[in-house]
């Protein structure tokens, strides 16, 4: 291949980093066949290699601004990019779990409820806010939603819990009750932070295919 | 007469050729050229997010296909919601041109008087 052609499918290529790689792959596979026989042609009627080339690519377009085209176009489509809301779910919990778990060392009570039990302790907030940011930051299409059911099935759970003991005593009341209220203030700043970090995440996105 | 085509144009430009046969990204760009006698001019890479909306949107269907010789090729196909969309498009612009038909004729007609 032309070495002129080539840098300008690798600056299309780099271009749509933004995408899984198996759409990346077929979307430059497409363009370059395009090319190829747009040049075929030029060729066939009589231009130089050089000249089709070149004539090829100012007919096509700046390669940045057909890769910016197309990642705009998959954004549109939410599931086409990585961040599908059962990926954020399972993100957010299992982050809380985690850093609830480094704190109370006890991972089986806090697997499935950990913003509202790690209240109690006085890190859920940060915990909710560091969850909801990694949230973001790794899915950033599905962050907010994901994040707010993932404190939704916290709170159940807590829910859950409370209903199914049998002997609700005052000191348990006061452990469960302000864990839930500051689990709803959790997932608030939750949904803060995973916004913060999805807009970090596509800032980072737009930054990138702007330098190409 | 040349002319560049908008970008909001591409779409249905895309369909309209899709209606007649199926086709691949360069075929498209090709047929568009022929059928405006080389009047339209675009640049061919701004056909394929055009391209990704409409898949998207299930207006039209691509699918790579063996070709009998040479790789693989995307081919597109327009769905039966795509020839609703051409069939009300096309009626839009009937009425758009009936519509300024109206009022560059009459202005047409006025002049010599």
């Amino acid at each position: 291949m032309h070495s002129q052609l080539e840098t300008y499918i690798q600056q299309v290529e780099t271009g749509l980093e933004a995408l899984p790689p198996e759409f990346r792959e077929c979307e430059v596979e497409e363009i370059r066949q395009h090319i190829e026989a747009m040049v075929a042609t030029r060729i066939e009627l009589g231009q130089s290699e050089t000249a089709a080339v070149a004539e090829t690519l100012a007919q096509f377009g700046k390669g940045r601004k057909v890769s910016a085209g197309l990642v705009r176009a998959y954004e549109r489509c939410e599931p086409c990019l990585p961040g599908n809301i059962l990926q954020a779910i399972v993100l957010n919990v299992t982050a809380g779990t985690i850093l609830s778990s480094l704190r109370m060392n006890l991972l089986p009570i806090v697997a499935g409820s950990p913003f509202p039990l790690a209240q109690h302790y006085g890190f859920g907030l940060l915990i909710a806010a560091f969850a909801g940011w990694l949230t973001g930051a790794f899915f950033p299409r599905q962050a907010v939603k994901g994040v707010f059911i993932a404190h939704a099935i916290s709170m159940v759970t807590i829910i859950a819990t409370f209903c199914q003991t049998p002997s609700h005593s005052p000191e348990y009341q006061n452990y469960m009750i302000p864990a839930m209220g500051i689990g709803v203030v959790g997932a608030i700043s939750g949904m803060l932070a995973a916004t913060a970090g999805s807009t970090w995440r596509k800032t980072r996105l737009r930054r990138s295919r702007a330098l190409n | 007469m040349k002319r560049d085509v908008t970008k909001g144009d591409i779409p249905v430009l895309i369909l309209a050729v899709l209606a007649e046969e199926p086709c691949h990204g360069y075929a498209i760009a090709r047929c568009i050229e022929q059928q405006s006698a080389q009047a339209l001019q675009m640049k061919e890479g701004s056909l394929y997010p055009a391209l990704r909306v409409l898949e998207q949107d299930e207006l039209i269907v691509g699918e790579w296909e063996i070709q009998p010789s040479g790789p693989a090729r995307k081919v597109y196909r327009i769905t039966a919601n795509g020839q609703a969309e051409l069939t009300k498009r096309r009626q839009e612009w009937d009425e758009y041109i009936h519509t300024m038909n109206l009022v560059m004729g009459r202005r047409h007609n006025a002049q010599p008087a």
